[in-house]
């Protein structure tokens, strides 16, 4: 074995065993990780490429999908295989957009486990697995905002008839007092007025990236930082969030 | 996956004036939501098809599959900053979780003054946990879920042995929450208890089959949400949730489609005499 081969092999390794331990994957363990990766290697005819720790991760993750595949399609159901699937998906899960303020991670990664338990073969490529239960918890997410909060009758009674009316009534296309509080919930969930200013030309005005770099010095590079900056801070804002959840 | 040599469709307009409006805009790119425009149509069937495969780079360069996916990003600026995004998301590091606002359980142990620390008085939950649990494992094929409260200000307790129906043998049980808090807004819940498949985990992970939370409505009135889950046939119709009204009155619920059975709205100190009989179904255990 080159030097350099065995450089990939530490790194395998290293990968391996740093993402059991942030998964607190039990089903997987970091051995079994190494072994399949290697596996993977000599079918793909690659195992003396020397490989990035990029390449390695995406290996790593490839070879861990392959084998929670196979745990959670088998029957009885393995509940190793998804506790593993839990951790992973819980703990990736607050990087990806906020969900409704009235649902939590913790639910929504119940419901993809669940949706994965009744249709565990729809996933046709074992190795994107991760990736593909990531897309489903992803849409979860992003499908909260479309679900209609449960009102009760008694509630409804409670608010009476008029109310219901303007509630009815209220377009949110056609309307200045919304349109007026969401300036002033962009004013304090953001901090400086470069911010405000690339939320009001990006979200407002609707223009380009490339219109962007038209008319601004700071060019491209200044407007992916502040995307970047300004998109984080409103995810973090639950001024905004309680704005879009009604 | 690799299928024909197709190009995606162009549209008329570019992605970003097709989003529509300022709060569209804000939906797609704050909150991740699919502009309507992209859903339903054939392209974007086949580019949700073809994330994951992307993400996990499982798709060779040269391939169609491949190049129809960079072709189509080009055109939507919402999917290429979607792909970008859980590309970082995927290849990231997991940080710890942050709790949400949803799970704040804190109101529980501010309405006991007599709690120290909020480790203490989450040892009521966990100890109706550990109680419940057991049961389950043993097959009944009821759970007796008991409210009361004496006073304000006591802990809760439940009520004596009923033949025929499990019930908790002590009284370090979790208190109900006897006033709302200010911060807390109309539509909020928090997490009363859960019951769940895995023993060894805190609260709130393992396969959590059933969460009963307290949602907040106008001035002090709340309702319970019962919500079953998990990898058994929870869902089904035939589970009969039976909620045993203060007044005396006994509703028959049935979870929706989602597992969700709601109270009506109570005054919140109605909550210390609610008892709520969940009736499993009879392939429950089976499986």
């Amino acid at each position: 074995m080159s030097s350099e081969t065995q450089t990939t092999a530490d790194l395998i390794s290293y990968v391996a065993r740093e993402l059991v331990q942030s998964y607190r994957w039990q089903f997987i363990t970091a051995p079994l990780l190494v072994r399949g990766v290697r596996q993977a290697q000599v079918d793909r005819a690659v195992a003396d490429t020397v490989l990035t720790a990029i390449e390695v991760r995406q290996w790593c993750l490839q070879s861990a999908g392959v084998m929670l595949h196979q745990g959670c399609n088998r029957r009885p159901r393995d509940d190793g295989a998804y506790r593993d699937l839990y951790h992973y998906l819980l703990l990736t899960a607050p990087a990806l957009p906020p969900p409704h303020p009235g649902m939590e991670w913790v639910d929504l990664v119940q419901e993809t486990l669940l949706d994965i338990y009744r249709q565990p073969a729809a996933c046709r490529v074992p190795a994107a697995f991760l990736a593909w239960a990531l897309t489903i918890l992803k849409r979860k997410g992003a499908g909260s905002w479309n679900i209609r909060v449960h009102e009760s009758l008694e509630k409804t009674q409670a608010l009476g008839d008029e109310i219901i009316d303007q509630l009815d009534q209220r377009n949110r296309h056609i309307d200045p007092l919304g349109d007026q509080e969401l300036l002033g919930v962009l004013h304090d969930c953001l901090d400086d007025d470069e911010e405000r200013g690339w939320a009001l030309w990006h979200f407002y005005v609707g223009l380009k990236r490339r219109e962007w770099a038209l008319a601004f010095d700071g060019g491209l590079r200044q407007f992916d930082r502040l995307h970047r900056v300004v998109v984080g801070k409103l995810r973090r804002c639950d001024r905004l969030l309680l704005f879009m959840a009604r | 996956m690799e299928s024909e040599e197709q190009q995606p469709a162009a549209w008329p307009d570019s992605a970003t004036e097709a989003l529509g409006g300022r709060r569209e805009r804000l939906r797609a790119e704050v909150l991740g939501v699919s502009p309507p425009a992209l859903l339903g149509s054939v392209d974007y069937a086949r580019y949700e098809v073809l994330l994951p495969l992307m993400l996990a780079g499982v798709l060779l360069p040269a391939g169609t599959d491949y190049t129809w996916f960079m072709a189509f990003i080009t055109i939507w600026p919402f999917c290429a900053a979607e792909y970008v995004e859980l590309q970082q998301v995927f290849a990231a590091v997991p940080s710890a979780v942050r709790p949400s606002v949803a799970s704040d359980v804190t109101f529980l142990q501010r309405a006991d003054p007599t709690v120290a620390s909020p480790a203490q008085g989450m040892s009521g939950l966990a100890e109706l946990r550990e109680w419940i649990e057991p049961l389950i494992a043993e097959g009944r094929r009821g759970l007796r879920i008991i409210f009361t409260v004496s006073s304000a200000s006591s802990p809760l307790r439940l009520a004596e042995p009923t033949a025929g129906w499990p019930v908790p043998q002590s009284d370090k049980t979790p208190q109900l929450p006897t006033e709302i808090p200010p911060v807390w807004v109309a539509g909020d819940t928090a997490l009363l208890f859960t019951a769940g498949l895995d023993d060894v985990a805190p609260a709130g992970e393992g396969l959590r089959y059933l969460a009963i939370t307290v949602q907040s409505g106008y001035a002090t009135m709340c309702r319970v949400q019962i919500r079953l889950t998990g990898l058994s046939p929870l869902l089904s119709a035939a589970t009969q949730i039976l909620l045993q009204l203060p007044g005396g009155d006994t509703l028959v619920v049935t979870p929706d489609v989602d597992g969700w059975a709601y109270s009506p709205f109570l005054p919140l100190a109605a909550l210390g005499s609610l008892v709520i009989i969940i009736e499993w179904p009879a392939t429950f255990f089976a499986d």
